[in-house]
């Protein structure tokens, strides 16, 4: 695994592309979290509302569930880093020069992993700061209550990848791979409505959203204000579930056509 | 001891069929040439046999074992075009390479002085010309000091001192006691580089063996005169003649053994035919080849 970890940063450490795409996504979360914040304290000022969740513990889920919408640009990095390979015949000549293909496919996961890891630990430092710029008094003791959606937050970058990663093994092509993957949602919207309303909360990309619970959750219902989704708990067995399909269709696909 | 082993392989895509029920086997040792015009099934025999390509039916073994992707680590190929990433310069290429084949980084440098690249080592790869991609190819081949080489095609986009070049690299590995399995068109340099061939025809196999079999030992004799359809009537009854075959200017025949130009022209003229040119045709793989694939 370490060597196939090796072998795919060697692609990626000159490739500006994907510098570029990471860049991206690890400065428009942090950017974000700060106009927010600023945002926040000026309107709880004039408005005197309450603002528990961008204070410790809240916070992490907060800055969890707002960064859950940048999980498409690790998915496009995905895509670009997949479909590049067939486009320059690359996978075969790794083949021919001794990976096997299932190893083609760990190559991948190992890549998809990294950049969960990474998307985690760019997530807990935004949230961090976040929380500490917000919090006047300080770090509360019970700072690490909810600290766990960052599991599933992981989790929830990983499934939105293995599904960019089945989209690009089986289409190849960059530009139809990025349009079909950033419509999912929609397509999955369109298929609620053409099918059973309850079937759309078991869509892959619903599956995955409700990993990590809304954010002010216990106001909006308060209010009379309820969004329906499967709990985080189920969402975890099915997201692994998906997980587990769509590296299935990755492995098919690479096992049974010719590179 | 066979390097390589097809037993009945066999590719289809769709109604087209690639390559039909193929046996051979490649001596260890050998410099084996792969022939057959466009679309035989050349460059198809070599991707399965490299693993890309899954075989219809058949089966094939390297070294003796099922094939594994750790024996590929110790093939050397190049197969069409080479592949290779244009964002990063050659020795970064060939340190994926080296990644894959678990070699180490030091052989970069000698593969690639070997193949006349090291001076551009630090280029990026989409900037090569198709005779440089073709030379990082063999480079990328080379690389690991590989016990058998796939080559296909390796000549193609090379200029005439690349071509030699290239042809002597081959003799050079090839006499280090190597396998080389070279597909090729151009026969001249498989004639002079290998020492057994197969000759492919709409995917079937339809000659196989050392190259000087191949060839055949027999003198063709060219004969020129006035009256062809006489000469070729005249030919055809001689026993020192065989396989004649007349066209618009000449006759052409096989010289039976033992027999010399001079015995034929000396017999044509006792005959009464007037000779106006008579010579020797040594055989050569580029005439059988087209014979064969007739």
């Amino acid at each position: 695994m370490l060597k196939l970890l090796k072998i795919e940063w060697l692609k990626i450490i000159p490739n500006r592309t994907i510098w570029l795409f990471l860049g991206i996504y690890l400065i428009t979360l942090p950017g974000i979290m700060t106009y927010m914040v600023r945002f926040a304290k000026r309107a709880s000022e004039i408005s005197r509302t309450d603002l528990s969740y961008l204070s410790f513990p809240e916070v992490w889920t907060t800055v969890a569930y707002l960064a859950s919408y940048f999980h498409f640009l690790l998915g496009l990095i995905v895509i670009y880093l997949i479909t590049r390979e067939f486009q320059h015949k690359t996978l075969r000549q790794q083949v021919m020069d001794g990976l096997s293909r299932f190893q083609l496919l760990l190559a991948k996961v190992s890549i998809m992993l990294a950049l969960s890891c990474l998307a985690v630990v760019g997530v807990i430092a935004t949230a961090f700061v976040t929380g500490f710029m917000y919090s006047e008094q300080g770090i509360p003791s019970n700072v690490y209550q909810n600290f766990s959606v960052f599991g599933n937050f992981g989790l929830q970058a990983l499934c939105n990848m293995s599904l960019a990663a089945a989209l690009a093994f089986l289409i190849r092509k960059t530009g139809l791979c990025f349009i079909l993957f950033l419509f999912f949602p929609l397509f999955e919207k369109l298929a609620g409505w053409a099918t059973a309303d309850q079937l759309s909360l078991y869509t892959p990309k619903a599956v995955f959203g409700a990993l990590i619970p809304l954010p002010l959750q216990e106001i909006a219902a308060n209010i009379g204000w309820e969004i329906a989704r499967i709990s985080p708990s189920t969402a975890v067995a099915l997201s692994v579930s998906y997980l587990l399909v769509f590296l299935g269709i990755c492995w098919f696909s690479l096992e049974k056509s010719n590179l | 001891m066979t390097v390589l082993h097809l037993n009945g392989l066999s590719k289809s895509y769709g109604r087209v069929k690639a390559v039909q029920n193929l046996s051979l086997d490649v001596p260890k040792g050998t410099v084996f040439g792969l022939l057959g015009p466009n679309g035989s099934g050349k460059t198809t025999t070599m991707g399965m046999i490299l693993g890309i390509l899954n075989p219809s039916s058949g089966s094939y073994s390297w070294f003796g074992e099922a094939p594994s992707a750790a024996q590929r680590r110790r093939i050397g190929n190049l197969l069409e075009t080479p592949n290779f990433y244009p964002d990063l310069s050659a020795i970064q290429n060939l340190r994926i390479s080296c990644q894959v084949k678990e070699v180490d980084y030091s052989h970069i440098q000698r593969c690639l002085e070997m193949t006349g690249l090291w001076s551009r080592a630090r280029d990026k790869v989409g900037t090569y010309s198709l005779g440089m991609k073709q030379r990082i190819g063999v480079a990328n081949a080379l690389l690991g000091d590989p016990e058998v080489l796939v080559l296909d095609e390796p000549t193609n986009g090379l200029d005439p001192q690349g071509i030699a070049e290239m042809r002597d690299l081959i003799i050079r590995v090839g006499n280090e006691g190597k396998t080389i399995l070279l597909a090729s068109h151009i026969l001249d340099e498989v004639e002079r580089t290998c020492s057994h061939v197969a000759i492919l025809k709409k995917g079937q196999l339809v000659a196989s063996g050392a190259v000087s079999a191949i060839i055949g030992g027999g003198i063709q004799i060219i004969v020129k005169s006035d009256d062809l359809s006489l000469l070729a009537a005249v030919l055809e009854k001689n026993p020192m003649t065989s396989q004649v075959q007349k066209s618009d200017r000449h006759v052409s025949c096989l010289l039976e053994e033992g027999h010399s130009s001079a015995d034929l022209n000396y017999a044509l003229v006792q005959q009464g035919l007037k000779i106006s040119e008579i010579y020797e045709q040594k055989n050569t793989l580029e005439s059988q080849f087209l014979e064969i694939t007739k």
